[in-house]
């Protein structure tokens, strides 16, 4: 089941009533939930089910443990036996969760590059490479679950004693396929008071499921069959601009499906009263790359920046103070996790090295502004701001190359094409309304964040009920004549 | 007041003139595109449990041509012979065979308190065909999920099939029709995957273009003909044969008349090179077939009083006076036994009475035991 399939309109109200016509208690909202999470999972695989009820449980015993063994005071030293228990605990955690995920993420991937090495030193294959289906969700509910672990273990977050809140907290049904990768300081207090539904919960959840639901559903779906997949198939067979036109159309279907998604995710969320992690922030304003990670799949990125990055440029190993380096282990592991393949390693390594090489500018750029007060005022003027916008969003949408093309040699062909000669042959038939629409839609959703934007937002919204309900009927008339049929699964489910 | 200005008086009135603008829009484009009602397996089973009648006709959509004749005999025969239409959408053999199976036998097989038929008097089935039937897939796009006994499941057997398989694009099929039900009367609904509204909207403002319209004609029209043309090598997959063989088991041991009739196709689809291979190959052991069991067959893929503008735009279906045409024609000949007039098979009594196994006395067009 997905957010944006018919079958979500029949599943919805069915849970939204139980949800909310039933005793209201948290035990009772939370076994809804839990029971409609379940059957959103098990109609993508009953049988990989028992994966993520074993990895939840583990998460949670441990936990629990973490939390039995109690917290040693700071002054303790780290050799005291409670603090080695509790460290015990939180690595054998970390291992089974992280151990789950590389047997059915990685472990195929590894074994081929294994075998890859042998063959090419000449010798035979050693490792036997292993198929596995993915667990869906399971990149995320890992994080999420580790995540816990380490709040639990730094003393951040009390430990979850109730399972059905914990179950929930790892698996609530929006957040399952791409997301948002919860907190537990954010996410388990709410699971753990009943949920009252209010007239502005109501309305912005229903606003954010309708945005989001037109980024997928309009704008993803329709770019994906007509503008990038074609491209992206058989780049050879088209000219530079029709190359550019695709990468661009797939930096947009990237944001409008993957944006979309944590939308409706929060949008449904709101609707059960509860509210979940902001997860995109207009990245397309952003003026630098790292301004664009603080913007771009929030969730993720301040997960491996707090868990990862800080402990490793903040602790006692050779990372200390190097944030250059940190950052290159960073994106490595983010490169990673969004596929076991040779390109999102390239992906991540491009990232890693441009934020370290960001990062050196910057500091570079500090102590002349320290130095010469002038340095100040260049970077705050408009030419400094367009080439900083432009070098930033140029960088990200060439590094979508190797990210969505399926092995690194075709990487380097669709590369080579966008520097080469032709233009948007064979496109042609592919532009109407239709385009004209996406990129109005594009541009006017992050348009209307900058300058005048937000004012023209407010006077929309302070627009009597009856009008902007007109508004809205449009648009969904709209969307049922143009919505492409069969709206497509989401981009980071996949992940 | 709530945060953003929201009371649930707001938010209700909101959703309402929501609801009411999506309404008004809905009725402005009856105009452009009005919804077609079709009749579905769901809603010719109740007719079925209501009529009790003495024909069925099972094929795909085109079994919905025999609700014109089902009239026409009716008027004939002053309501004797009743013709009950069963369409599965897109369907082919097993998904009829499933049918029969899951929907139409229950019906003729429930009997009441003293162990009589509830609804005895099927003399003839009509098993409306043609070779695309007979193929495994739908020839060129290697996709399963248009072979649809969605269109003919209940709740129960979509929770099944869930139960085993996870939700699949096959079984959401069964939700889409479900969705399509519920709304058939709007026209923002039942327009989804046809496109009558933008086309209707486009003309509306630029008026027709008669060039582009001529282009998609041919266009389409090539592509209908390499249709027929490549279906031989897709003809008769073991699995449909199987249940083409099963479905007029079924019939027989049911004591039920069984006439396979070929359905028209248009003309101008059908090249020479597609009468001699696919069409010529279909016909010929479809005949052989029906001469093995003893059950009629009638050809009317050629033979039949239609031309090209007796079709639908899709150059499938035929037009409803096509169907008023094709249905006398046919009473006048080779299905004139269906009012009694012409062969017969089964005798008067009713099935229960266990005659006409032996069925089978010929057909107009071939078909000899």
């Amino acid at each position: 089941m997905s957010l944006v399939g018919l079958e979500f309109a029949f599943f919805f109200p069915l849970v939204f009533l139980a949800h909310w016509l039933g005793p209201r208690r948290a035990a009772w909202q939370n076994a809804v939930l839990l029971l409609a999470s379940v059957v959103f999972y098990a109609t993508w695989n009953l049988g990989l089910l028992g994966v993520l009820a074993a990895a939840t449980a583990v998460s949670f015993g441990a936990g629990l443990a973490l939390d039995v063994l109690g917290t040693p005071a700071p002054e303790a030293a780290p050799t005291t036996p409670g603090r080695r228990r509790r460290k015990a605990v939180l690595v054998a955690a970390i291992v089974a969760e992280l151990g789950l995920l590389g047997v059915f993420k990685y472990s195929g991937f590894f074994a081929e590059s294994f075998n890859a090495l042998l063959v090419g030193l000449g010798l035979p294959d050693a490792l036997p490479v292993l198929r596995l289906v993915l667990p869906l969700g399971i990149s995320y509910t890992t994080l999420i679950q580790v995540g816990y672990l380490l709040e639990v273990y730094w003393g951040r977050a009390p430990a979850c004693r109730d399972p059905l809140a914990y179950a929930i907290f790892v698996g609530f049904f929006p957040q399952l396929i791409a997301g948002p990768i919860v907190r537990a300081r954010v996410m388990l207090p709410q699971y753990l008071v009943p949920r009252r539904l209010t007239s502005a919960g109501a309305a912005s959840g229903a606003g954010a499921f309708l945005l989001g639901f037109v980024m997928k559903a309009f704008v993803a779906d329709w770019l994906s069959p007509r503008v990038v997949d074609p491209v992206f198939a058989d780049p050879a067979s088209f000219g530079a601009v029709a190359l550019w036109i695709a990468l661009l159309g797939y930096a947009t279907q990237l944001f409008c499906d993957f944006a979309g998604y944590s939308l409706m995710a929060i949008g449904t969320g709101r609707l059960f009263g509860l509210e979940l992690p902001e997860n995109f922030r207009y990245p397309f304003l952003s003026k630098s790359l790292a301004e664009f990670w603080r913007r771009w799949h929030i969730s993720l990125n301040t997960w491996l920046f707090d868990y990862l990055f800080a402990p490793l440029t903040t602790g006692r190993s050779w990372f200390r103070g190097r944030a250059g380096a940190g950052f290159l282990v960073v994106f490595l592991v983010s490169g990673l996790w969004h596929g076991a393949t040779w390109t999102y390693v390239l992906w991540g390594l491009a990232h890693g090295v441009a934020l370290a090489g960001h990062h050196a500018y910057d500091e570079w750029y500090k102590r002349n502004c320290r130095r010469d007060r002038r340095w100040v005022a260049w970077r705050k003027a408009t030419p400094y701001a367009l080439a900083s916008w432009f070098v930033t969003q140029v960088f990200f949408v060439l590094t979508l190359v190797p990210f969505r093309a399926p092995s690194i040699g075709a990487a380097a062909d669709f590369a080579k094409g966008l520097l080469g000669l032709g233009g948007a042959e064979g496109l042609g038939q592919r532009f109407g309304l239709q385009a004209g629409a996406c990129v109005l839609f594009f541009a006017g959703y992050h348009l209307l964040e900058v300058g005048a934007g937000p004012a023209w937002k407010g006077r929309f919204l302070a627009l009597p009920a009856p009008v902007r309900g007109v508004v809205y009927g449009l648009v969904l008339a709209f969307l049922l004549v143009y919505v492409p049929v069969g709206a497509s699964t989401f981009i980071y489910a996949q992940f | 007041m709530p945060a953003g200005g929201w009371t649930w008086g707001k938010v209700l009135l909101t959703g309402m003139c929501a609801l009411a603008t999506l309404a008004a829009v809905d009725v402005a484009l009856h105009r452009v595109a009005p919804p077609k009602p079709l009749l579905e397996v769901d809603e010719a089973m109740a007719q079925y449990e209501a009529g009790d009648p003495t024909v069925l006709a099972l094929g795909s959509s085109h079994a919905r041509s025999f609700i014109a004749m089902g009239r026409a005999l009716s008027e004939r025969t002053g309501g004797t012979e009743r013709i009950q239409a069963v369409p599965v959408e897109w369907g082919k053999y097993t998904p009829y065979a499933w049918v029969l199976a899951h929907r139409i036998l229950p019906i003729l097989e429930e009997r009441d308190a003293s162990g009589a038929l509830r609804r005895p008097s099927l003399r003839h089935v009509l098993l409306v065909t043609e070779w695309w039937d007979s193929t495994a897939l739908d020839p060129g796009t290697g996709s399963i999920t248009m072979a649809l006994p969605a269109r003919a499941w209940q709740w129960k057997d979509f929770l099944a099939d869930v139960r085993e398989h996870g939700l699949t694009p096959y079984n959401q099929n069964f939700l889409q029709r479900v969705w399509r039900e519920a709304w058939s009367f709007s026209t923002l609904v039942q327009d989804r995957g046809y496109e009558n509204i933008t086309k209707g909207l486009k003309e509306a403002i630029r008026g027709k273009d008669e060039a582009a319209e001529r282009a998609s004609y041919d266009n389409r029209m090539r592509g209908w003909q390499s249709m027929v043309e490549d279906g031989a090598s897709h003809l008769f997959d073991p699995a449909q044969v199987q249940s083409l063989d099963d479905i007029v088991g079924t019939f027989r041991r049911l004591g039920v008349d069984v006439t396979i009739v070929l359905y028209p196709r248009m003309p101008g689809t059908l090249t020479q090179k597609a009468k001699d291979t696919t069409l010529r190959q279909f016909s010929d052991r479809m005949q052989g077939f029906a001469r093995e069991r003893g059950v009629r067959f009638v050809d009317m893929t050629f033979t039949n009083p239609l031309t090209d503008a007796d079709f639908e735009v899709d150059f499938d279906h035929v037009k409803p006076e096509g169907n008023r045409r094709l249905a006398e024609w046919a009473l006048d000949g080779d299905l004139a036994f269906l009012a009694g007039r012409v062969g017969g098979c089964a005798g008067p009594g009713p099935r229960a009475e266990g005659a006409n196994a032996a069925a089978a006395t010929g057909s107009a067009t071939g078909g000899e035991p």
